[in-house]
């Protein structure tokens, strides 16, 4: 082991010259420095080994951060080392290679760098040009080179969901990781079990919430609660304060005898609540979330509830990264509906359409629901793109094969290509009757459909004439 | 078995005057009430209602123009399996300014769990849940205590109603002033379930649709039931609501009446009821109502028959006949038949089965109205076929059964033993002598 003081200064983020120790192993050269090192993780790449001395907690997390989100490979995958007496914090464990106990004993080290080196000769680093591919692939790379088969989450409060993939979180600089891990696991490069289950925000996935009893009616939460005392004698059953007299007596107000004794004269067979803002009387609170992040106030009932998985590598993902070879499918788009085109898309094919049929009329049919606002508001924006999902298949089901859809906020526009006038306009008619009926039934709000039938000919705009329809107040 | 030309042969040398002196019963008491009144009052009741048609017309306009807010309050015990029905036969009503207020009376079943999922939902605008049983009063006045209508119309959750029910319901408020507390009629849902529901069908039709027209015409309706009536809110909370059962329906009504409010049956206000579908059921039923009758009418209200400051004559006579054909009536039945045994003992041969016709003769008249009046008289024709059983039904089972409540209330207050109220409320209720 030779140590050199210092052989290189570096210049930090902040415009600083900061120096780094040199600890050259078995031919393998490190570098040492403290979590307080904040110069760009890009300028290790000419080291096989990087030993961290933690100072807090804090600092780790943000210098393992800096080289595990690095754009280079060889920054992203170096070996990582903590130079501490005490085992590794379950967080660090897919983020650093070891630990050092004694900077001249390196052998483990050593070993470990081998190892990793070795596994990245064995991969193909490639890059991808879209996100999501791109993110996965670096995460497989990462994975196959520590020989971690596992992608375990680990509770972390500073994490949005209350659970963290270190790995993950730092490749993906803090976004919420479980979308990706849908399309990778669609892709077959990995399994899943089970690990926990988690409620967050329905409107921005944050799971910091915080619970409380809330009035039914108006969602205050300053309520007060009284027994309800029912009076043998003469029935009467009325709240605790009705009875209650000035010198404590408890007097029926309905027959004005006194009531002395519980279970021979009275009982108390509920409890009532009683909202001190909008004065609604009830039995039953409701239990509502407000999340800490975006503050929206939610009943329980409409979080999400979000799986934490842990991740198993598969056979096919070692065969992916050795080969490099590029995914079967594309990633979904966020909050993309599933078998309709984009709304620009739309106006374009109908455009085509409209072109092409020369004199003849081009029809397509339009649906929309109300309240939008309110709907969204109450069930959360995830739930919400669920309820358009549905109602997406539930047109889809009354189309031909050849039409197209696009989902718009509040409304569906689809084309009824190659069908007669009536029977387009009875397949708006009983499409906007059976989305009444199932979502009445269903959803248990109210919710009110209408459709309209366009007719489009010669060189008409076709995205005009949709907005101008949109405008109007009803159809 | 008589043999037919004998039984005729023998009723024709008989003469009239024999024939009326061995059916006196009949011709005093049952066809001059059950038939001639009725017929009358009929006629009369539909000659006024066509009178006075405008201003029925107005009592509609002044309801829709007011939109007062209706509490729909339903107490029960284990009804949860029939509360989705009961809102969806709400949610149908034509007149839509409700709120429903359910209360669970201490129930060993599922129905907390689907009442507060419906109250969740918005289906149930307040759902109590008590954990104690206190009865069906007790019940009642919960839901009173929170109820915020003008008008309290109180259900039974296993009914359901036609969509003008409520509106309907509602309208003699607007029509006469004077009025506290509407009946709404109660047709058989479950007729064709058993011989018995059947036969409760026909008696439904005969007491409750044109027993209680006849009874309201002449001012003299004395009981609103609880599967549907409907009441000023003010009167209700002024009275503190119901007392302890069994028979609070009839109980309320003479209380609302003892304050000098009308009471009216609506007729046009139709909803279906499930009844009892065995004979022992039934049995069991009728026996609580009848023993109400001895305990409310005779005893707790007996005062109706004080010449006091508040004695009025509709009430006298709403009592009255209440009392005197349910209670003396059978009385005399069995005087009677002590007459036909001591006195004609030799004829029964001939005496039965000319009983027999002539209560079904008489059964027909009545039902020939009924049918005149009921809604969907066409499916109502099909009842005719089971007239003649009605002789041995109303004649004896019912008859039987009533004796038998009455001598329980009267000599063993059987009413403050009755399951149907938890003990430690009739307990009460006998200790103050309510």
């Amino acid at each position: 082991m030779q140590l050199n003081t210092p052989i290189k200064s570096i210049t930090t983020l902040h415009g600083s010259r900061e120096r780094i120790l040199n600890i050259e192993s078995e031919g393998y050269v490190f570098a040492y420095i403290t979590d307080r090192f904040d110069g760009e993780a890009n300028a290790f790449e000419e080291y096989d080994g990087v030993i961290i001395l933690p100072t807090s907690p804090v600092l780790l997390k943000e210098v393992l951060h800096r080289f595990r989100s690095a754009n280079s490979w060889t920054a992203r995958l170096m070996p990582l080392f903590l130079h501490q007496q005490m085992e590794l914090e379950y967080m660090h464990r897919q983020l650093v290679d070891g630990i050092v106990h004694q900077l001249d004993e390196l052998y483990g080290a050593v070993s470990q760098i081998k190892i990793i080196k070795d596994h990245i000769s064995g991969s193909r680093l490639r890059t991808f040009p879209t996100y999501e591919k791109d993110t996965i692939y670096k995460l497989l790379v990462y994975l196959l080179s520590r020989e971690q088969k596992t992608l375990k989450a680990y509770i972390d409060r500073n994490s949005s969901t209350g659970y963290t993939y270190p790995i993950l979180e730092s490749l993906m600089n803090g976004k919420t990781p479980y979308r990706l891990m849908e399309f990778a696991v669609g892709e077959g490069l990995f399994t899943t079990q089970f690990q926990d289950s988690v409620y967050t925000c329905n409107s921005c996935e944050d799971g910091f919430l915080m619970y409380r009893e809330a009035c039914p009616k108006c969602h205050n939460t300053y309520l007060s609660s009284q027994d309800l005392i029912h009076h043998f004698a003469c029935a009467h059953i009325g709240p605790e304060r009705n009875f209650q007299r000035e010198n404590n007596d408890l007097i029926c107000p309905k027959c004005d005898k006194a009531l002395k004794h519980i279970g021979i004269d009275y009982d108390k067979p509920a409890v009532m609540h009683h909202c001190n803002t909008c004065h609604h009387e009830f039995q039953s609170f409701q239990i509502v979330a407000t999340c800490c992040s975006c503050h929206k106030t939610t009943a329980v009932e409409h979080l999400l509830k979000r799986e934490i998985l842990t991740y198993h590598l598969t056979d096919k993902a070692h065969t992916q990264v050795e080969a490099g070879s590029d995914f079967n499918h594309q990633p979904v788009q966020e909050n993309a509906i599933p078998g309709a085109v984009s709304e620009a898309a739309f106006y374009l094919n109908m455009q085509y359409e409209l072109m092409k049929s020369g004199k003849q009329k081009v029809l397509m049919g339009m649906i929309r629901w109300e309240p939008f606002d309110r709907i969204l508001e109450k069930i959360g924006r995830q739930e919400y793109h669920l309820l358009q999902v549905n109602i997406s298949d539930q047109v889809r089901s009354s189309l031909q094969s050849i039409d197209f859809l696009c989902v718009l906020d509040n409304c569906i526009l689809f084309s009824c290509l190659h069908t007669s006038t009536e029977l387009a306009y009875r397949v708006v008619e009983r499409t906007v009757f059976l989305l009444s009926h199932l979502m009445k039934d269903n959803l248990g709000q109210d919710i009110t459909f209408e459709g309209a039938c366009l007719q489009l000919q010669g060189q008409q705009d076709v995205k005009t004439i949709v907005l101008e329809k949109l405008k109007e107040a009803s159809w | 078995m008589v043999d037919p030309f004998e039984f005729i042969h023998y009723w024709q040398l008989a003469g009239w005057q024999k024939f009326v002196r061995v059916f006196w019963f009949f011709f005093l008491f049952e066809f001059t009430r059950y038939v001639l009144i009725d017929y009358l009052v009929l006629i009369f009741y539909y000659f006024k209602r066509k009178v006075n048609k405008s201003d029925w017309d107005d009592a509609r306009t002044a309801l829709h123009l007011e939109q007062p807010l209706v509490s729909v309050i339903v107490p029960g015990k284990n009804e949860g399996k029939h509360l989705f029905k009961l809102v969806k036969s709400l949610a149908e009503q034509t007149y839509q300014h409700l709120e429903l207020i359910v209360v669970d009376d201490g129930s060993d079943d599922q129905t907390a769990l689907i009442g507060r999922d419906l109250e969740r939902n918005g289906l149930i605008n307040l759902f109590l849940s008590n954990k104690v049983r206190g009865g069906k009063a007790s019940g009642a006045n919960a839901a009173l205590s929170y109820a915020k209508g003008k008008y309290i119309v109180h259900l039974d959750a296993d009914c359901s109603f036609d969509r003008t029910a409520v509106e309907e319901v509602l309208l003699p408020f607007y029509y006469d002033p004077k009025i506290g507390a509407v009946g709404g009629n109660l047709e058989v849902r479950n007729h064709q379930e058993s011989i018995a529901t059947t036969l409760q069908a026909i008696e439904y039709l005969k007491v409750i649709l044109t027993g209680r027209m006849v009874t309201s015409t002449l001012g003299i309706y004395r009981i609103i039931s609880g599967a549907f009536g409907a009441f000023r809110a003010d009167i209700l909370h002024r009275l503190g609501g119901w007392d302890i059962g069994p028979g609070l329906d009839g109980d309320i009504t003479v209380k609302i009446r003892k304050l000098g409010y009308r009471v009216y049956f609506q007729p046009s206000a139709h909803g279906l009821t499930s009844v009892p579908n065995t004979f022992q059921k039934l049995a069991k039923q009728r026996l609580r109502w009848d023993k109400s009758i001895i305990r409310f009418r005779v005893r707790k209200h007996k005062d109706i028959f004080y010449p006091n400051e508040q004695f009025r004559f509709s009430n006298f006579f709403s009592s009255l006949e209440n009392i005197g054909y349910n209670v003396i009536m059978n009385i005399k039945w069995f005087i009677y038949l002590v007459d036909i045994v001591v006195n004609f003992g030799g004829l029964i041969k001939f005496i039965l089965p000319m009983n027999i016709l002539l209560y079904t003769a008489a059964n027909f008249v009545q039902f020939s109205a009924i049918i005149l009046i009921v809604q969907k008289p066409e499916e109502k024709r099909r009842l005719m076929l089971y007239l003649p059983l009605m002789v041995f039904y109303t004649g004896y089972f019912l008859r039987i059964v009533r004796t038998m409540a009455h001598i329980k209330e009267l000599f063993f207050l059987a009413s403050y033993k009755d399951p149907w109220n938890p003990y430690k409320s009739s307990r009460m209720a006998k200790q103050l002598g309510i």
